[in-house]
């Protein structure tokens, strides 16, 4: 399955607070009540640090939660 | 039917794959296990949109596939080695008792004859063929049709659908819930862009996906 490209913003300038390295859009998994989807999320390439930036874990997370709980 | 309909939408493809409905290959597959059917079987799929499950049935299955739909585009997005065929599901381009097993994954609901298009299949299939629907239905005993244009808008009634099967002849020897890969792929359209399914107050507010498979009496 390919991944989803679930954020429109450029998260390209903020850096790994731990590392100093620009987070980059890589793919990533999230699971949910057993459901898995495959997502691009900004990344540290070193430590593997993801971003989840606000708007996408109280709108599109949080519906999708809702959903999953729903069925 | 306004605007374009959701199965021709780019966002779905992104969300559900080639295939453009909930489980991709999974229901298929377990169609395949629960009929038993054979290497080198003659097997139609109605509404092969991009052609996805033909190639699949045909590469993987080793069956002698092949596909109609009626959206000219669709068909013109699919792989040109593949034997596809534009024409109407309730006026099918073969001979009576021409296929070992139909299948009619996430379209029959789309489908306005279902009485006439049913009887096609049971047409075009051999003697002891057998009939595969994957859709969306009506949970509780709802019988009204909320016909807005888009499969989540008209699912199954499975009280009617079992009626025309036995008017044809036919019966349901299978049935297997799975609404979880609905609402897998509703989230997925959401994480793609798509807004979220409203929550009114009809009786196709949460429509279940389920699979069926269809032998003759």
């Amino acid at each position: 399955m390919s991944t989803l490209k679930v954020l429109e913003e450029d998260f390209s300038a903020w850096k790994c607070v731990t590392c100093g390295h620009t987070l980059n859009p890589s793919p990533v998994e999230l699971e949910y009540l057993d459901s898995k989807f495959n997502v691009e999320l900004p990344a540290c390439p070193d430590c593997g640090f993801v971003l989840i930036p606000e708007e996408l874990a109280l709108g599109k997370m949080a519906e999708v939660e809702r959903m999953l709980e729903d069925k | 039917m306004t605007g374009t309909p959701l199965w021709e939408k780019s966002i779905l493809r992104a969300a559900a794959g080639e295939t453009l409905r909930p489980g991709g290959f999974i229901l298929t597959d377990r169609a395949v296990t629960l009929t038993k059917l054979s290497a080198g079987a003659q097997v139609l799929d109605v509404g092969c949109g991009l052609g996805a499950t033909v190639r699949h049935l045909r590469n993987r299955h080793g069956f002698n596939a092949c596909g109609m739909d009626y959206s000219p585009r669709q068909l013109s997005e699919a792989p040109k080695d593949l034997p596809l065929t534009r024409a109407d599901g309730s006026s099918l381009p073969f001979a009576d008792s021409s296929f070992d097993a139909v299948f009619c994954e996430c379209v029959l609901s789309l489908m306005p004859e279902k009485e006439q298009t049913i009887g096609e299949f049971k047409r075009v299939l051999k003697d002891n063929g057998k009939l595969i629907i994957s859709d969306l239905y009506q949970r509780g005993n709802g019988q009204i049709q909320c016909l807005d244009g888009s499969c989540a808008g008209s699912p199954l009634y499975l009280g009617r659908i079992e009626q025309i099967l036995k008017e044809h002849g036919m019966h349901i020897a299978t049935i297997e819930d799975y609404s979880r890969l609905l609402v897998e792929l509703a989230a997925k359209l959401v994480f793609a862009g798509e807004k979220p399914p409203a929550s009114g107050g009809n009786c196709c507010d949460r429509p279940g996906y389920m699979l069926m498979i269809v032998t003759q009496d």
